[in-house]
């Protein structure tokens, strides 16, 4: 698949659970994209099956203590920090879900479970896509050992 | 008829988030139990009585799909109607889990009113099996 299609779906499927479970929408389209600076919260897990590899995300703290919130219905400065990677581990295991199965929709891809990472891809290839949200920013990248 | 609820998956937010659904749903639940993963939620299974489980497929120690063969294997915990609430939506994974017995799967991300649906449908299926 083309980089430039990968990267849309990365985007299409990230916008979904946002919107879907977590009430957090992307920006309009058009408006600039923030960088992302600051402590991160880098949630990421592995997938074994047609293809294998590895999906992660790249969240500044406060976005990711504004995504929790709204997930667990609480104000930001409520979340705890077991809360905040619990939710973000949460969120990067919906959208690997969501990106695969808009890969190949017929296949069982096994889904390891999600840690919190140092925040950088290892090896390649890796594609990536930074989405302004509402409130922040956020990147979600992906790696594959065999082309989906 | 309150409607004791059983929601097994491994994150703690992600069970918190189903049970505030359920809660803000209408539907009439008389008790929330949970529990971290299969082997945690036969033991519930054992001790008390279920109205319906919704559960989670990857989970560590016993997974949803070991659980849910659990389930079938055991007389007295079979006519439990089981939703599952996954992340993993292939075709190939839905059908596995309804042949082995679940009666509804809903992939997350999943609407609040999709996942009260295929909780009234599964609960409605149960009562009319009686």
């Amino acid at each position: 698949m083309p980089v430039t299609e990968m990267e849309q779906v990365l985007s299409d499927a990230a916008a979904e659970v946002l919107e879907t479970m977590f009430f957090t929408s992307l920006a309009e389209e058009g408006e600039p994209v923030p960088p992302i600076t600051g402590p991160l919260v880098c949630p990421n897990l592995s997938f074994r099956g047609p293809c294998s590899g590895r999906l992660g995300l790249r969240i500044p703290l406060e976005t990711g203590r504004q995504i929790a919130a709204n997930f667990l219905g609480l104000e930001g400065s409520e979340v705890t920090q077991s809360q905040l990677q619990d939710v973000l581990c949460e969120l990067s295991n919906m959208i690997c879900g969501s990106v695969l199965s808009r890969l190949e929709s017929g296949s069982i891809f096994e889904l390891l479970h999600p840690e919190i990472g140092p925040g950088e891809t290892a090896g390649s290839p890796a594609v990536s896509r930074t989405l302004a949200l509402e409130d922040g920013v956020l990147e979600v990248w992906f790696q594959w050992e065999a082309a989906p | 008829m309150a409607y004791n609820v059983l929601i097994v998956d491994d994150s703690p937010a992600m069970r918190s988030f189903v049970r505030r659904v359920l809660e803000l749903s209408g539907i009439p639940v008389g008790q929330f139990l949970e529990a971290g993963d299969g082997q945690q939620a036969l033991e519930v299974l054992h001790k008390q009585w279920v109205d319906v489980v919704l559960t989670d497929l990857n989970m560590p120690t016993m997974d949803g799909e070991q659980f849910v063969r659990h389930m079938e294997a055991d007389e007295s915990l079979r006519s439990i109607p089981v939703l599952v609430v996954s992340t993993d939506r292939t075709d190939q994974r839905v059908q596995q889990m309804l042949t082995l017995g679940a009666k509804g799967y809903v992939t997350k991300p999943f609407l609040p009113e999709t996942l009260r649906e295929e909780l009234e449908r599964a609960l409605g299926d149960a009562h009319a099996g009686h």
